[in-house]
């Protein structure tokens, strides 16, 4: 069915930690995800909010291929994606993309661990393109990466991902709460280079994160998720406009605060 | 509460005995050699008498077979036949242990005696000369391998004639040695660590000091890491007594237990290795039992 | 290096030069050190015999020099054989966990009880006497070497456990990364550090088991050369009081256990330096 305009299409996904897993210790009983349905189109972008323990970060991983789904389905394309397959078209930045990066590693030879994972490689030439095309300078290809900023650091990461992504296709990147840890600017700055890259690279986004702000502004639609559900689902406007479930009226409380907060502040919001 | 700890690490103390029995009863099978080596190349006997000799000592039987019927005879409290004695094995140990625990016992108040207020005067004055001297001459003795202190131990009582060789003072004194400088730097690091604790800051930021500090504190606080060193340092007193036993003629375990090897005495050499082993884990369960009685954590963690 | 104390570099040196001295025995020995000379037993140091002669007339600088060789050999190849094995369960345990990690940790207890040097003279007693010095040698070797693996792999375990928690792990596996090449690039490099300092540790305490046993006369069998021999007249009393230059031979053991000391203290304030 590759006439079907949904990119991504996810159904009733499950995933229960067992207890035996470290990480049930916060949800002995109650499942992190607990059927979720979602449907992503290409270059598009979608938001996923809610409070930590609300098991977007799970969900995330679940699509990106890094945990098993108890139950449900996840079609790409309209179909099944093979373990093997995922990660060449949907690929997830961590949320401290700093620490996604092997410290010991040189900055080139991290950009191509992707390649070298699967027998080929990057020219010099083209490493050095990919850096540019995320604002790297060629010099910062023989750093270490533990030399490297916070914002170069999450560029770095995002080039990875881009370069193991395959070209030619739409694909999505999932930032799991990725600019949360960045400076305000250097924020501004990935969410124009990610903006940027959208069209040339077909990539939809989706994005993870704790409170509605960064989501208002760039996202085509939100789904607020709270105790692995998704409880609402609307565009940023509307979501505003007319919150109907009572976890969405408290992050919409919470960001218009946080509005008023930086306004009155004389600062203004940083632009976009 | 303390009876179910106690069943438990006593549970599990056992289950490593029993492995460690297993354990040492296949490594010195595998070893192709018995008791009867040396008879074997001698031409006077005849190779019936050997048979015999063999059916005797049961040197014929599976290695399960011999196995259980040494636990069989570890209920009955013989472990065992030595070959060499024809004495159950248990009438040979039981003077010879004693002999040994006495060294270790008189070691260990020693060691923990000097080690404990040189350890807790170091840290209170970090940095000052007893600390400094303390470092330098535990830096040194570190150096010093057990051979090499009893090996000095010995050649000093003989070139002074103070005590006769076979004298209790001599493997002490080793022993207490080679214990020292491991046993004062832990000290020292355990209080040192307890010292930058929070609560312990936060306590000497509300003006308390000197013998309350300390008592009511420091050593509660690093009543944990002391009582899990004093466990360790058990275990590195037995392992040290062999060697200073042979050294100084002392007639504990160690001796005997050589003579057993170089007649290649199957059960007489297993019985030292058990119960070396045993002294090993009973140590580690009396530092865990000290560890459940001095740290409240320890409790409810049950 | 420049930062350590000067004790702590003399300490290393010589130990360097020890080994170098051992190693080149063949050129520096200048004599055999199992021939014996009747006519000059037990003579004090002079220029014939630099550091004079044992109760059979054989020359102790030769035999400390070519003892050094088995004493030596077999503390290498002994800490050799436990990091390897070490590494490998504990790579194993850390990475993958589950029942595989339980049982290395039950049988790393295990062998972390065994009275060691108990079981190492009682197998070796039990060994056949006919081996040649140098089989006999690797035989003890191995003997140590799968005993001692317990630590070092608990250690390895504990950082291959920490090592494959870290995010650029769970990134490389979101590229389609292997296992082996997650153990072999991201979890390797983060043990190199345990490695030698483990390395550091053991390899003076499996040299003190090799002269150790050999002192107890359960080492090499004579005429073969090790420094426990060289030791063992010491065991005489009219030895240890008579003739101070048989005692020498201590100095080499001290000198081992000393510059080891040293190493794995550099070793470790290096460590610190890197990680604070």
């Amino acid at each position: 069915m590759h006439n079907d305009p949904a990119l991504l299409r996810v159904e009733r996904l499950t995933k229960t930690y067992s207890r035996r897993s470290w990480l049930a210790a916060r949800h002995p009983e109650m499942p992190a995800v607990a059927g979720v349905d979602l449907e992503l189109r290409a270059k598009h972008c979608l938001a996923i909010v809610g409070a930590s323990g609300s098991g977007k970060s799970t969900l995330a991983r679940c699509i990106a291929g890094l945990e098993q789904p108890t139950s449900g389905r996840i079609q790409f394309a309209g179909r099944e994606l093979h373990a093997a397959m995922i990660h060449r078209r949907i690929q997830l930045i961590f949320q401290d993309p700093g620490a996604s990066l092997n410290p010991r590693f040189r900055v080139a030879e991290a950009l191509e661990e992707p390649l070298v994972i699967h027998g080929k490689n990057f020219g010099r030439e083209e490493t050095v393109e990919r850096l540019r095309q995320v604002g790297l300078a060629e010099s910062m290809a023989e750093r270490l990466t533990s030399q490297l900023s916070g914002g170069q650091k999450a560029r770095l990461a995002l080039a990875r991902a881009l370069a193991a992504l395959d070209q030619g296709h739409p694909n999505i990147l999932i930032l799991d709460e990725s600019l949360a840890s960045l400076d305000l600017s250097v924020q501004a700055q990935m969410v124009n280079l990610l903006l940027d890259l959208r069209k040339p690279r077909q990539l939809a986004y989706i994005l993870i994160a704790h409170d509605l702000s960064l989501a208002l502004h760039w996202a085509g639609e939100i789904a607020v998720m709270y105790q692995g559900q998704i409880v609402e689902r609307n565009t940023p406007h509307m979501l505003l406009a007319d919150p109907r479930h009572p976890h969405t009226k408290q992050l919409v409380a919470a960001s218009l605060e946080k509005e008023s907060l930086t306004t009155e502040g004389g600062g203004g919001r940083p632009g976009v | 509460m303390f009876k179910r700890y106690l069943l438990r690490r006593l549970l599990h103390a056992v289950l490593l005995l029993a492995g460690v029995s297993v354990l040492s009863f296949v490594l010195l099978e595998l070893a192709p050699g018995d008791f009867l080596g040396e008879a074997r190349i001698n031409p006077q006997l005849s190779a019936s008498t050997i048979a015999a000799l063999q059916e005797q000592y049961g040197l014929n039987q599976s290695l399960p077979h011999k196995y259980l019927s040494w636990l069989g005879s570890v209920t009955k409290g013989s472990f065992g036949v030595s070959f060499s004695y024809n004495l159950p094995v248990s009438t040979l140990l039981w003077p010879r242990a004693r002999k040994t625990l006495q060294l270790t016992l008189a070691s260990l108040f020693l060691s923990w005696l000097i080690a404990l207020p040189l350890g807790v005067l170091s840290a209170g004055r970090r940095g000052g000369w007893l600390d400094r001297g303390t470092s330098l001459v535990t830096s040194l003795l570190l150096g010093l391998p057990d051979l090499v202190l009893a090996c000095l131990v010995l050649f000093l009582a003989v070139r002074t004639g103070w005590f006769r060789t076979g004298h209790p003072i001599l493997p002490i004194t080793v022993l207490v040695l080679a214990a020292l400088p491991l046993l004062v730097r832990h000290v020292r690091s355990a209080l040192l660590d307890v010292a930058q604790q929070p609560h312990v800051r936060a306590a000497r930021a509300h003006g308390i000091h000197g013998m309350q500090l300390w008592f009511q504190w420091l050593l509660p606080a690093a009543a944990n890491p002391l009582a899990s060193l004093f466990g360790l340092s058990i275990a590195g007193l037995i392992s040290s007594s062999l060697l200073v036993e042979t050294i100084l003629g002392w007639p504990g375990l160690g001796p005997l237990f050589l003579e057993a090897i170089a007649a290649r005495d199957f059960y007489l050499v297993i019985g030292p290795v058990m119960l070396s082993a045993v002294f090993l884990v009973a140590g580690v369960l009396i530092g865990d039992l000290l560890l459940y009685l001095v740290d409240p954590r320890i409790r409810t963690g049950i | 290096m420049k930062s350590l104390p000067l004790l702590q570099k003399l300490a290393i040196a010589v130990l360097i030069c020890l080994h170098l001295a051992v190693l080149g025995a063949r050129f520096l020995a200048p004599y055999d050190p199992t021939e014996q000379n009747r006519a000059s037993t037990l003579t004090a140091p002079s220029r014939i015999f630099p550091l004079g002669t044992d109760e059979f007339g054989r020359d102790q600088l030769s035999r400390m020099l070519w003892g050094g060789q088995i004493s030596l050999a077999t503390g290498w190849i002994a800490t050799l054989l436990a990091l390897g094995i070490g590494l490998t369960l504990g790579v194993a345990a850390g990475f993958w966990g589950g029942w595989s990690d339980a049982l290395l940790m039950r049988g790393a207890e295990l062998f972390l009880a065994l009275p060691w040097l108990y079981l190492l003279l009682a197998v070796r007693a039990f060994l056949p006497l006919s081996l040649s010095p140098w089989a006999m040698a690797l035989m003890i070797a191995a003997i140590i070497g799968t005993v001692g693996w317990a630590r070092p792999a608990r250690l390895i375990r504990g950082v291959v456990l920490s090592a494959k928690e870290r995010e650029f792990v769970y990134a490389a596996r979101g590229f389609g990364a292997s296992p082996w090449r997650l153990i072999t690039k991201h979890c390797l490099p983060e043990t190199y550090g345990v490695l030698l300092t483990q390395a550091a540790l053991l390899l003076p305490q499996f040299i003190l088991a090799e002269v150790t046993l050999s002192f107890l006369g359960f080492g090499v069998a004579e005429p073969a050369v090790s420094w426990g021999n060289l030791l063992q007249p010491l065991r005489q009393i009219s030895i240890i009081g008579g003739y101070w230059w048989m005692t020498l031979p201590v100095l080499l053991v001290v000198a081992v256990a000393w510059g080891f000391s040293a190493l794995e203290d550099a070793l470790a304030s290096s460590n610190r330096a890197n990680s604070g």
